[in-house]
Parts: C-alpha cells; sequence; structure tokens
C-alpha cells in the first residue's frame, strides 16, 4: 500500500483528493439525496482505496556501510538458513578472513500468533552454532548472530556491526533461495552468492 | 524545467549506516560494483542510484524527493550529460543542494557543451578510476567526514 504521507507532495495530493470526493458526495447528496449520494459515495471510497492499494512498482536504492576492520581484510556473512555442506566450508574459509553466521527464525505469518517462532528461532540457534563450530574448526575466524523474523532486517543489523564485502547464501529450497538473493541484491550494493546445498560456491 | 517523464520508480530510502556517506549515480551496474568496492574499502558507506530510467525523471526534479541525496555527505555524478534527463537531474541536485560537495564524471565534450551546467563541479574525466574519486571527494570533503578541506 502507498502511504499518502510518504511526502509533503502526496500528503497534499491526498488532502486534494479528499476535498475533492467530499464535493462529489455533498453534490450527489444535493442532487439525489441519500438514494445518490450512498452509492456515489461507495464508488469514491473504492476508487481512492483502489489508488492507494494498487501495488506500484518502486525500487529502493542499493547501499552498503564503509568497510569494516583492518584494510584488506575480507569480511563474509552467511546466511545459514540451513547448515552448509562441508564441501562448502572450505570454499568459505579460503575466501574470507572474517565469517559472520547469520540466521533468522523465519515463520509463515499465519503462524505467527503461536508458539512456532519460539521454535523457529531455537532451530536458528542450532543452525548458527553448528556452522560457527564448523568453520572454527577450520580455524576461521566466526561469530554467528541469530535474528527474529526477517532475513534482510537480520543482514542489515549485522552489516551495522560486523561490516561484510560479501553475503553468502545456504539456502533450504532453490524457491526460497532466489526470493531471498532477490530482495538482498534489490537492498544491499553488497556481492550476492547463493549457494546451493550440494554445491560449492561460484568463484570470483 | 519540466520535460513531461514519468514520475520515477525510484523510491529513496534513509540511510541505514553511519557516515561518511557517498551517493554514487551510476547506471552501469558493474562498473558501480566497482566503485562501490573502492569507495568501501576507502571507508565511505555507499548508495547507488542508477539514474531516471526511460521516460522517468530523477526524484528531485520531480514533485518527489530523494531522501538519500540529502542524506548523502558526497554524491559522484556518472550519468554522463548526453541524455536530458541525466542533465536535468544534475541541474535539480544543483538548485536542490546547492552546497552539496559533487564529482561530477564528463567527457570532455560533454565538458565543452555544457560548461554552464558543470561550473563550480568538481569534474573529471569518464570513466575515472575509484581511487581518483576517492581522491577528488577527501579534496572537496571538510575533515570532519573523512576529508581534507
Amino acid at each position: 500500500m502507498r502511504s499518502p504521507f510518504a511526502s509533503e507532495a502526496t500528503a497534499f495530493r491526498f488532502v486534494v483528493l479528499t476535498v475533492a470526493a467530499f464535493s462529489i458526495v455533498l453534490a450527489a447528496e444535493l442532487l439525489g439525496g441519500h438514494r445518490a449520494a450512498v452509492p456515489v459515495w461507495v464508488a469514491v471510497s473504492v476508487a481512492t482505496a483502489a489508488v492507494y492499494l494498487h501495488p506500484r512498482r518502486r525500487n529502493r536504492l542499493r547501499t552498503a556501510p564503509a568497510h569494516v576492520g583492518p584494510p584488506g581484510e575480507r569480511r563474509l556473512i552467511v546466511v545459514a538458513q540451513e547448515p552448509p555442506p562441508a564441501q562448502a566450508l572450505e570454499e568459505i574459509r579460503d575466501r574470507a578472513d572474517r565469517v559472520l553466521v547469520v540466521s533468522a527464525a523465519t515463520v509463515p505469518f499465519l503462524r505467527r500468533w503461536t508458539s512456532d517462532l519460539d521454535a523457529a528461532h531455537e532451530k536458528a540457534r542450532q543452525r548458527v552454532e553448528t556452522t560457527v563450530a564448523e568453520l572454527r574448526n577450520l580455524n576461521t575466524p566466526t561469530q554467528g548472530l541469530v535474528g527474529y523474523d526477517d532475513t534482510v532486517q537480520t543482514l542489515e543489523d549485522a552489516l551495522r556491526t560486523f561490516g561484510g564485502d560479501e553475503i553468502l547464501l545456504c539456502p533450504a529450497t532453490d524457491i526460497h533461495g532466489d526470493t531471498l538473493a532477490t530482495r538482498i541484491h534489490e537492498q544491499f550494493a553488497l556481492p550476492v552468492t547463493r549457494l546451493s546445498p550440494t554445491a560449492a560456491p561460484p568463484t570470483g | 524545467m519540466r520535460l513531461g517523464g514519468r514520475k520515477s520508480t525510484l523510491n529513496p530510502q534513509p540511510w541505514p549506516w553511519a557516515g561518511p556517506r557517498v551517493l554514487i549515480e551510476q547506471p552501469d551496474e558493474s562498473r558501480a560494483s566497482s566503485l562501490v568496492a573502492g569507495l568501501r574499502s576507502a571507508g565511505f558507506a555507499v548508495a547507488i542510484c542508477p539514474g531516471p530510467l526511460a521516460g522517468e525523471r530523477c526524484p528531485l526534479a520531480s514533485e518527489q524527493d530523494c531522501v538519500a541525496a540529502y542524506g548523502a555527505d558526497a554524491v559522484i555524478s556518472g550519468l554522463g550529460l548526453k541524455s536530458a534527463a541525466a542533465r536535468e537531474a544534475l541541474a535539480a541536485l544543483r538548485a536542490r543542494l546547492p552546497r552539496m560537495p559533487l564529482v561530477v564524471e564528463a567527457e570532455p565534450a560533454e565538458v565543452a557543451r555544457w560548461p554552464e551546467l558543470l561550473q563550480g563541479c568538481e569534474v573529471v574525466p569518464a570513466p575515472a578510476e575509484p581511487h581518483q574519486l576517492v581522491e577528488r571527494l577527501r579534496a572537496i570533503l571538510p575533515r570532519e567526514v573523512g576529508g581534507h578541506a
């Protein structure tokens, strides 16, 4: 939904639209009484709702924070929606000086009101702990971060503190991974590499 | 100046990162990525604006606004001056944010053809290397935001 108060201009347009709508309803009332005004009011309301609910595609600007850490240190954020396979862990070790493993407790909207969120958070915590332990076994300095609800928001939090020069996705399924990769690519001006659960990441 | 183009589908958001912040106007994604890497290494947070799409206008040149531009410490304009929309975007940026440190990448022919548009800007020959842009930025930015000025 487009906010009518997103800017001064859109708020002004909303005021003009509101005045125009009331004028039309008032004119209908004066000309035809209640029997004309009510359907006109309904029609105007539906038209206004259609204008603001229309899902107009608008693109954010992609952003990235400044490099964090010593010059030349390569920091990698691994989004572990499932634990990376062993081969991928070695690839991660080879391409990063420091790693942050993040995972968010993603729960479908309709199930957020149940205790599923706690269970999902626990699963995310386990994924992070497992991956962090495995990377540390490979002598890679690694930290972990568990987020609530939204992976992209968790990534933003991670970038704010840890920094990060590249984002590596280890998604649970192809469809989810593609959607997530697109969202991340549209928001962050950083290289995003999608890691299939059975394949090593591409180089470059 | 109104060219009659559609409103932009760009939706600039407030910066989520601490400064110094550089807005990079660059339509070429691979070149933007290269600039991002260089500027981030030099300590700048970055945002990439691809510029107005064909038939659209820059938010700054329309009734919309650009919080990313207002929140930036400097802007690197790499849109060129060949298209009317790009020239309008540059003119709007200079009109709305006259004190914004601005580095413009431009070809010699563009500099010769639109000198009034570039007057007072830090102009570098296009395409500039990331380290050249970092040097120019540091030369024009005040010390408190990572510059030497």
